[in-house]
């Protein structure tokens, strides 16, 4: 019996190592298994192209990699759909704003030609009030090709070594004369060379809207600087003004499409700028941010980074 | 690499594979169920026989050893153990034996002394019941009770005291003796065990074969002749020590073989039916195999669903297989093992034990059969291209062209049929062949068992008569009574056909210096524990008082006698009394040391008439002794005898019958030898009734033959079922067709019946060539009497005709309950 | 260069059928578009089954080759291409197929559980409701009807939401609403899981609504017409 005792003694022992090896075994490939999905994972994320190997072999993972390589096929497709889908829209909108732009430049001569005619004093009011809605119609219209083609990429954003203190005085000269309307000073302070990547159109615009928003909530006799700085990894605009200020919880808000301030929905309009500036100042792969307290003004500051390839 | 789990679906699947094919699976479960059974039964029989063997080795011997020397030296001692190859040594003493007590005159008592190798660790497994301890001091003996009966103190207990004379070489003497222990168990009991003290004391020496025994327990259990021979030459023997060794390997060897052989063959029936059946399966489920890989299941799954299905008739099978296998053993093992030559007395029924190595040997073994048959169905299923079960419809390859000849359709049909799938066919033959010629041989080897076995009569003769007188130690209790007459009465029997007599004289060979003085030194040292120059001089003067036998054998006898010796004599010389042969009485002479010498014999009642001859032939051969004297025996021819010798005996006289074992001359033998007046005095050895004593002991052996037979059979005939099953069904479109077109059922069902005869033809080819060209082979190993073969007729012939019945009877069967599910157009369309 | 999910070279198959020599295909060059509907037109005989086995890889041409996925289906050994079919491919055939002792269910998730997978119960369970087989569930395919089995066979082909389904004479036998309406299952299921649906029919109606028309005759592709790009109307 002793030869049967040890006969078993080496089969358990066997097994017992048998196991211990398996489970080693089970557990690297369990990690190797997690790490190529993984792996597919990322590639589907990142739309890259990935490669199945094992795509034919009954493993696990050539299973579960061919349902992974199903999943980011069929997410692709979604994607290029839903491309499509935004395309049709932008397509659609600036069909619709090319299509009204005629319409609207010959309402505009009529309106000119009309007021060479005679009106009773009702008629004046009111034709004047025509010419207000039209002038915001053309506005939005204006802004919101403007919008379309920059969220879709149409027009493209085309950075250049510039230099920012001309971005920066283009933009000051626009609202000048407004600003000398309204009673407001504008301080500049800025170097006078700073060359920076940026595309000095649109950066114009994104500061004109900036300074236009100032100018809109900042009371006759306020004042506006302007500021340049440059930091480590980004290059500062900073515009301050002395206006009401924007409230804590709104403060997010103001860069969203369409925001107006409740209390400013007399004001002309569309809260397009903010939103607009936002959008430049990403597509420059800068930022903005807000700074602001109730009553003690607003200070936007714009980055542009500066080592950027 | 992580393993894809899905093999749910494929287990699943096999299961219901197996649920769906229910005859296909109740045949396989058969198949493996009887296998196993058989294979856990033969090892089981098998396994109980060898251990019973070895238990009642040891008890019969009454210790457990491999070899036994009588005598040791000191120096031999030391050698054995030093020698690594032996495990454990023992040595007992017999040094005397008791005389007699004052309750019985006559006990057979030995007195024997036992080292403790020999005592506690030799004689442990033979010990039942052991109560105090070995003798230690000079008045203790160990006993059992059956030598205390024997000295007719049955009842005396361990502590109790026993007065009795004793002898030991030194003389008679008496002594009280205390009983220090009482063992019970097997072996010789008849003996007093005493302490070592009492043996110093006895004048015993180990070193006498007459006293010293030495036991030797070898390491290696199973030795050859050789390594025996070389083992007995290295311990440099004196001349009157023996060295035996006590394991005889010849009949486990058979034994062996036997159960190696039917388990071979059980586990070639079994895979030859699993394979057909797994494959005529495959190939009828073409499309099911092709379809399942269109859907996607890859080579692998396919093979891992074929084993899985065998492993689940596997399991099942197997389990009950060696359960009801556990079941039967219980009961065959005792019939069986009595049959294979282990008696009762020393091993009983519930010593038997299922040793779980048979267990995972059956199975390991069914599973290996299980899983080969499988292998190639298994990978033929694999192979099914997708694209062959899109189309597919059972076609078979492609046939040539046949030449037209003028064979009759139906004829050419059948063997058309037979030779279309030649692999299948073949399988079939041989499942069926296996099963009739493990039969074929079965039956042969019980049926000869007797005549090739017996080794009892010299010369062969059917009986042997034997006159009890002619031995005894007073001349004057000699009668012939096997006289002329008797004799005579005996040979006008008719269906005697030789009488042979062997004369008797008694002698005495006068001492000479040369032959006599030689003979009788070493007679002396071989056999005698005195020396010979002690009577040496008894010898030269009184040669009376060592008498010894003149043997007369008749011309026939001589031829045969001189036949067997390694230098034959001259006929003429031994005829005339010139010449005579001598007994060798187990002496160390080489042939060569006594041919050519003389010898002179006197008679013993007139010392005065001598005769001289000269030595020409030497002979082993004991059945020409009568009276075994010191000096030597003396064969020479029948006419010799009678004219030396005054009043010579007739001492025994063997008969021949013209047919062997023929019963009624031995019957009217036997009557003669009652009629006789003398017929107490008569002693016979018949070959009938040895053979009787044979068939006795076979027991059982017949009917456990003819039960493996039966399974073995029934493999086999399921085997040739299934295939006529499939072949029928997947032919009956083209059956129905010929129906169709005018073939009468009873033609359709000669064509079946044909082929059948066939099959069955083909089996037995292959039995007569192979199977029985096996048991010739086999036959003639355990053939010690150079019997001729021959195949016992009547069950032969009985078996072709189960065989021409049963494989005739199956594929009408089967058309017959095929036919009924439908009309012929019904079944023409059938077939999908 | 665009990518094709099918693509056929040269692709010929000579059968030997005695002395004569069939040409089933002679010279096919096919491509296909990921999640194109094309279906393929011609008479009995033409080969388009032919083709059709080719392109799932249950069967070898004599000569050119076959390439899914931009892989070619010739270096494959038979267990890869099984693996290929359970994963890749959804079979409708004409004769449908089933496998004879599993019931419909069984049938229908067969593809599935050999590649292991998880069931969409759900999904198979809308399939087989829409496809009117719900109550068949657990019958046995040889106790339905030629229609019934047929709509198994598509609930089969669809189960494991394959990349290409193949479907040789799909709506053979079903009446005609039943046949748009289980194209109409095709086209969705297509669309849903970004699926490539090649199908061969007779039916001059049911072509119509494929992306594609391919003409076979003789082994040859002798039309290709391809409708205007409606896919996303």
């Amino acid at each position: 019996m002793d030869w049967l005792m040890c006969v078993m003694m080496i089969i358990l022992f066997a097994a017992v190592l048998v196991l211990l090896w398996k489970n080693y075994r089970i557990k690297k490939e369990a990690k190797s298994f997690a790490e190529k999905v993984e792996d597919a994972l990322d590639a589907i994320v990142t739309g890259k192209e990935w490669n199945l190997e094992e795509e034919l072999e009954d493993s696990l993972w050539g299973r579960t990699g061919t349902q992974l390589a199903k999943a980011g096929h069929v997410f692709r497709k979604k994607e290029e759909d839903g491309f499509r889908e935004k395309e049709r829209v932008k397509g659609l909108i600036s069909d619709i704003s090319h299509q009204t732009r005629t319409p609207i430049a010959n309402i505009k001569l009529y309106l000119e030609l009309l007021e060479d005619e005679e009106f009773s004093q009702n008629g004046q009011e009111f034709l004047e009030k025509i010419k207000g809605q039209v002038e915001k119609i053309d506005f939005l219209m204006q802004s919101m090709v403007k919008m379309s083609r920059l969220e879709t990429g149409i027009l493209q954003i085309h950075k250049e070594d510039q230099n920012l203190y001309e971005t920066i005085r283009h933009a000051v000269a626009d609202v000048v004369p407004e600003a000398a309307l309204k009673g407001i000073d504008l301080y500049v302070n800025c170097e006078e060379n700073m060359m920076i990547r940026h595309d000095s159109k649109w950066t114009e615009e994104a500061i004109y809207n900036i300074l236009d928003n100032a100018l809109k909530y900042t009371e006759p006799g306020g004042k506006i600087h302007i500021q340049t700085e440059r930091q480590e990894l980004f290059f500062k605009i900073s515009i301050s003004d002395t206006g009401k200020g924007i409230a804590p919880e709104r403060q997010a808000e103001i860069f969203t499409r369409f925001y107006r301030e409740p209390e400013v929905h007399d004001k002309p309009g569309v809260g397009i700028g903010l939103y607009l500036a936002r959008t430049i100042m990403e597509l420059q792969k800068g930022y903005i941010e807000v700074q602001s307290e109730m009553g003690k003004g607003a200070c936007f500051r714009l980055y542009f980074p500066v080592n950027e390839s | 690499m992580l393993k894809n789990p899905n093999q749910k679906v494929i287990k699943r699947m096999a299961r219901n594979a197996l649920k769906e094919n229910r005859r296909k699976t109740i045949t396989l479960f058969l198949a493996v169920l009887l296998s196993s059974f058989l294979v856990f039964t033969i090892f089981t029989v098998g396994d109980s026989y060898f251990r019973f063997q070895k238990i009642q080795n040891i008890r019969m011997s009454g210790a457990e050893f491999d070899a036994i020397m009588y005598g040791v030296t000191d120096e031999q001692k030391q050698m054995c153990e030093n020698n690594p190859d032996i495990v454990l040594t023992g040595t007992a003493g017999v040094c005397g034996w008791v005389e007699k007590t004052d309750q019985d005159s006559t006990p057979n008592v030995g007195l024997i002394w036992a080292d403790d190798g020999y005592w506690t660790q030799m004689m442990e497994p033979v010990r039942e019941k052991l109560e105090g301890s070995y003798p230690t001091a000079l008045d203790e003996i160990m006993v059992t009770k059956s030598a205390l009966k024997e000295c007719g103190y049955e009842d005396l207990e361990v502590g109790d005291t026993l007065d009795m004379s004793y002898g030991t070489q030194k003389g008679i003497f008496t002594g009280t003796f205390r009983i220090s222990g009482i063992w019970d168990g097997y072996g010789p009991k008849k003996q007093f065990f005493v302490s070592k003290e009492f043996y110093d004391q006895s004048g015993c020496k180990l070193s006498e074969a007459s006293s010293g025994r030495y036991f030797m327990d070898f390491k290696q259990k199973i030795m050859t002749k050789t390594q025996q021979n070389a083992f007995i030459e290295s311990m440099n023997l004196g001349k009157q020590q023996n060295l035996f060794f006590m394991g005889d390997l010849g009949a486990s060897v058979q034994i062996l073989a036997g159960i190696i052989g039917l388990i071979v063959v059980t586990c070639l029936c079994a895979y030859l039916l699993i394979y057909n059946i797994m494959y005529l399966s495959v190939a009828g489920k073409v499309r099911y195999y092709g379809l399942l890989q269109t859907v996607g299941m890859t080579e692998k799954q396919v093979k891992k669903m074929m084993r899985d299905q065998m492993f689940l008739i596997g399991s099942a099978g197997t389990v009950i297989g060696c359960l009801s296998g556990g079941l039967v053993s219980f009961f065959l093992i005792p019939v069986v093992v009595k049959s294979l030559g282990i008696k009762s007395g020393y091993v009983g029924a519930e010593m038997i034990r299922f040793h779980p190595a048979v267990l995972l040997v059956t199975i390991l073994l069914v599973g290996v059969t299980l899983l080969l048959a499988c292998q190639k169905p298994a990978k033929m299923a694999a192979d099914i291209s997708p694209i062959e079960a899109l189309g597919y419809r059972p076609t078979h390859k492609i046939v040539k062209a046949r030449k037209v000849g003028k064979r009759k359709v139906i004829a050419g049909l059948s063997l058309r049929q037979f030779t279309k799938d030649k692999k299948r066919t073949a399988v079939v033959l041989l499942s069926l062949a296996a099963s009739l010629s493990v039969y074929l041989c079965i039956v042969t080897m019980l049926d000869s068992q007797a005549a090739r076995t017996i080794v009892s009569n010299y010369m062969d003769t059917d009986m042997v008569i034997t006159n009890d007188t002619a031995c005894k130690e007073k001349s004057e209790d000699r009668r012939d009574i096997l006289d002329d007459s008797f004799v005579k009465s005996i040979k006008e029997n008719t269906g005697v056909s030789e009488v042979h007599s062997v004369e008797f004289a008694e002698i005495t060979v006068p001492w000479e210096p040369d032959f006599a003085e030689m003979w009788m030194k070493e007679f002396y040292a071989k056999w005698m524990s005195v020396p010979y120059s002690q009577d040496r001089d008894e010898y030269q003067n009184h040669p009376e008082n060592f008498g010894s036998s003149l043997i007369g054998i008749d011309e026939q006898e001589f031829d045969y006698l001189n036949n067997s010796l390694e230098h034959p004599i001259n006929k003429e010389n031994f005829l005339c009394g010139k010449a005579c042969i001598v007994y060798r009485n187990g002496l160390d002479f080489a042939d060569a040391d006594i041919i050519g010498k003389n010898v002179t014999c006197a008679l013993y009642e007139d010392q005065q008439t001598t005769k001289t001859f000269v030595i020409e032939g030497v002979t082993d051969e004991n059945y020409y002794t009568a009276l075994l004297g010191y000096p030597p025996t003396i064969i020479t021819s029948d006419q010799v005898v009678n004219t030396f010798a005054n009043n010579p005996i007739r001492l025994k006289t063997g008969i021949k019958y013209h047919k062997e074992y023929d019963r009624d001359t031995e019957q009217e033998i036997l009557s003669l030898l009652e009629e006789n007046d003398n017929a107490k005095d008569f002693s016979w050895e018949s070959k009938i009734e040895d053979a009787d004593e044979i068939e006795k002991a076979q027991g059982y052996m017949p009917q456990v033959g003819i039960g493996i037979v039966l399974i073995l059979a029934f493999i086999g005939i399921m085997n040739y079922m299934n295939t006529f099953v499939v072949n029928v069904q997947s032919r009956m479109t083209e059956l129905s067709v010929m129906e169709s077109i005018g073939m009468t059922p009873k033609q359709l069902l000669g064509m079946l019946v044909r082929e059948g005869i066939l099959y069955v033809g083909g089996a037995w080819l292959v039995t007569l060539t192979v199977g029985l060209g096996g048991t010739y082979l086999l036959y003639e190993s355990m053939n010690y009497r150079g019997i001729t073969f021959s195949v016992p007729i009547l069950p032969f012939l009985f078996t072709v005709g189960i065989s021409v019945l049963v494989c005739t009877m199956i594929p009408v069967l089967t058309w017959v309950i095929l036919e009924k599910n439908g009309t012929v157009v019904e079944r023409i369309k059938g077939v999908e | 260069m665009e990518k094709y999910i099918v693509e056929t070279r040269n692709l010929k198959k000579y059968y030997q059928m005695g002395e004569n020599t069939v040409k089933a295909l002679d010279g096919v060059d096919f491509r296909v578009k990921d999640q194109e509907f094309v279906a393929i037109i011609g008479k009995s005989g033409s080969g388009k089954s032919t083709l059709l086995h080719m392109l799932g890889g249950l069967d070898v041409p004599t000569e050119g080759e076959v390439l899914v996925e931009g892989k070619c289906l010739l270096g494959l050994k038979k267990e890869q291409l099984a693996i290929f079919r359970r994963r890749k491919i959804g079979f409708i055939f004409q004769n449908y197929n089933l496998v004879p002792d599993l019931n419909v269910y069984e049938n229908v998730i067969l593809p599935v559980e050999l590649d292991g997978r998880k069931v969409d119960v759900e999904y198979v369970d809308g399939i087989l409701e829409l496809l009117g087989l719900s109550e068949k569930r657990e019958a046995l395919p040889g106790t339905l009807s030629g229609g019934q089995q047929q709509r198994a066979a598509i609930a089969r082909a669809l189960a494991a939401k394959p990349a290409i389904i193949l479907a040789d004479e799909p709506t053979g036998n079903l009446d005609s609403v039943t046949s748009h309406d289980v194209l109409g299952l095709l086209k969705m299921a297509a669309r849903q899981f970004s699926q490539t649906l090649i199908l061969i029919t007779h039916d001059r109606d049911i072509a119509q609504l494929a992306d594609r028309i391919v003409h076979i005759e003789n082994g040859k592709i002798v039309g290709d017409t391809r409708k205007g790009s409606d896919s996303y109307a």
